[in-house]
């Protein structure tokens, strides 16, 4: 069973996410904020996928993003998606940079379509061989 | 004795009417200083070299500049103007025009402090001595701030309605995906009612969002070297349903190869959503709805056209204009917002592209977009920038993934 972390600081949106997720067959542990999300990165195990909102209280997913990258945690080569409502071209090419491997932007996308993309990474990572160089620190 | 007399007496009438007259010029200038002088609206006169003969107390304020600075100075030197074109030439043009026709332009002018202020600037020939103009100056900062504070709100409240929407829209759609099974089919059609109008209601927050954007001027297209096949093959596939349940006649003519065009992927797929969903709205049952795209050497032209209910005449001039909705669209429930046409003319001009609409009522419409074909430097330069991910297009939202 694949674990994943959610960070998200809005109760009802993170709900959906979590409950969606546990349906698909995930072990799903949530964050209230990037704090919180950076605090479970750095105790827990491996995560096998981590999602991001950018906007939460106390750290930004961005911020977030930056320290696991940098950082020598457990999760340090864990793939991250950020899934949020900023669509500037800038964020996100901020966040390829530093090392995300994908950007949702939920307004427009039910949750289903983000598990399915969630999926339909995971499928790609297999049948093809690890040969992406890491990411730039 | 009677010739020196009469030298005299023409002597002392010539003197007379020097003295009348002077006076009276005299106190037409004295006159006109008091009316400028009395106005609570900024004036000021200009000679016929532009220079200026009066400022007032007003203009003064206004300004920040004195009145014994101000006068003598060339209007140009005062007033100057950041990036705009000067007054002069609207001076030069009222002086050729009736009294009444006033001209008015709007600039920005910054006092000495740095403040900036917005200034309409109305210019009339002066009424008495037609080689003078009369300007008259409004301070619009006021105005400006008050719109720029309503575009903010529109902009705020869309931002923190996402959110709750996002809520209810997930948790619909969580129960129709994954407890259908546990409900009745009259409860299954309510849940789809649901999902449609949160749909609506989202794709209403979303044009409140781009329009606050465009009235901002910050509605930036990231533009690339685009095969547009791709996304109106994308946009077409995703209406057939809906065209197929309506029994609509839904045609897509493409040439095989087409030319790159500078676009923005999400933006430029807005533009045909848009035109080919009203299409669909606007035509009824077993009607005919067809996409053409033509490579017309140096632009790309792509047309929608449909047998639909058409365009009254009286609209079309207000077709691509804010909040505006043909009135017996009204009929047709609450699906359009009257936001659609003017975010899609917003968006294929900043595309330097151009969209035009030719109808006739109860025969059908055709929208016009084209677009300028990418040039080989802009697709050669777009080579090196390319960051090696992929955007995909996912109904109306975008996923952005690292190519494989």
């Amino acid at each position: 069973m694949r674990k994943i972390l959610i960070a998200e600081d809005d109760f009802f949106i993170r709900d959906i996410y979590s409950k969606v997720f546990s349906l698909s067959g995930y072990q799903v542990e949530v964050a209230v904020d990037g704090l919180d999300a950076l605090e479970k990165i750095k105790a827990q195990p491996p995560y096998d996928m981590i999602l991001l909102d950018i906007m939460m209280p106390r750290m930004t997913g961005i911020d977030v993003l930056k320290n696991v990258r940098m950082l020598n945690t457990p999760s340090k080569s864990t793939p991250i998606f950020i899934i949020t409502n900023l669509g500037q071209q800038n964020v996100i090419e901020e966040a390829f940079k530093l090392g995300m491997d994908g950007y949702i932007l939920k307004s427009q996308v039910s949750p289903q379509q983000i598990v399915d993309e969630i999926n339909n990474f995971f499928v790609t990572k297999e049948s093809t061989p690890p040969s992406t160089p890491p990411p730039q620190s | 004795m009677f010739i020196p007399l009469l030298i005299i007496a023409i002597l002392l009438i010539i003197f007379v009417v020097v003295i009348i007259n002077n006076s009276y010029t005299t106190s037409i200038k004295n006159a006109e200083e008091k009316i400028i002088a009395s106005l609570n609206e900024p004036a000021i006169v200009l000679n016929s070299k532009l220079t200026i003969t009066s400022f007032n107390q007003a203009a003064e304020n206004l300004t920040g500049i004195v009145a014994k600075t101000a006068i003598g100075q060339h209007i140009d030197t005062l007033l100057p103007l950041q990036g705009e074109s000067s007054v002069v030439p609207f001076i030069v043009y009222s002086e050729d025009t009736d009294i009444n026709n006033n001209l008015r332009h709007t600039l920005t002018f910054q006092r000495q402090n740095g403040d900036k202020k917005q200034i309409m600037v109305t210019t009339t020939k002066h009424a008495l001595t037609s080689d003078k103009t009369l300007i008259t100056l409004l301070d619009t900062s006021n105005e400006k701030q008050l719109e720029e504070m309503k575009v903010d709100f529109v902009s705020m409240a869309a931002h923190e309605l996402r959110t709750p929407l996002t809520a209810i829209r997930g948790y619909a759609s969580l129960m129709q995906m994954n407890y259908a099974t546990k409900l009745d089919a009259s409860a299954k059609e309510l849940l789809t009612r649901l999902i449609v109008s949160t749909t609506n209601l989202a794709n209403l927050i979303d044009n409140l969002l781009s329009v606050s954007r465009i009235e901002r001027n910050n509605l930036t297209v990231e533009v690339k070297p685009l095969d547009l096949s791709v996304i109106i093959n994308d946009i077409f596939s995703s209406f057939e349903t809906q065209a197929k349940t309506r029994k609509q006649q839904f045609t897509l003519n493409m040439p095989e190869k087409m030319p790159l065009v500078m676009a923005d992927p999400f933006r430029i797929g807005q533009v045909f959503i848009n035109l080919i969903g009203n299409a669909i709205n606007y035509t009824p049952d077993s009607g005919t709805i067809t996409v053409t795209v033509a490579d017309q050497k140096d632009h790309l032209q792509i047309t929608v056209q449909d047998n639909g209910e058409g365009i009254p005449t009286e609209a079309m001039s207000r077709l691509f204009t804010k909040f505006f909705r043909v009135s017996n669209s009204l009929e047709q429930g609450s699906k359009g917002t009257g936001l659609g046409l003017y975010i899609t003319k917003s968006i294929v001009e900043l595309h330097h592209g151009k969209i035009s609409a030719e109808s006739t009522l109860g025969k059908g419409s055709i929208f016009t977009v084209t677009l300028p074909i990418a040039t080989a430097e802009q697709q050669m330069q777009n080579k090196s920038q390319d960051n090696g991910f992929l955007t995909v297009k996912n109904g109306q939202g975008i996923i952005v993934r690292k190519k494989v």
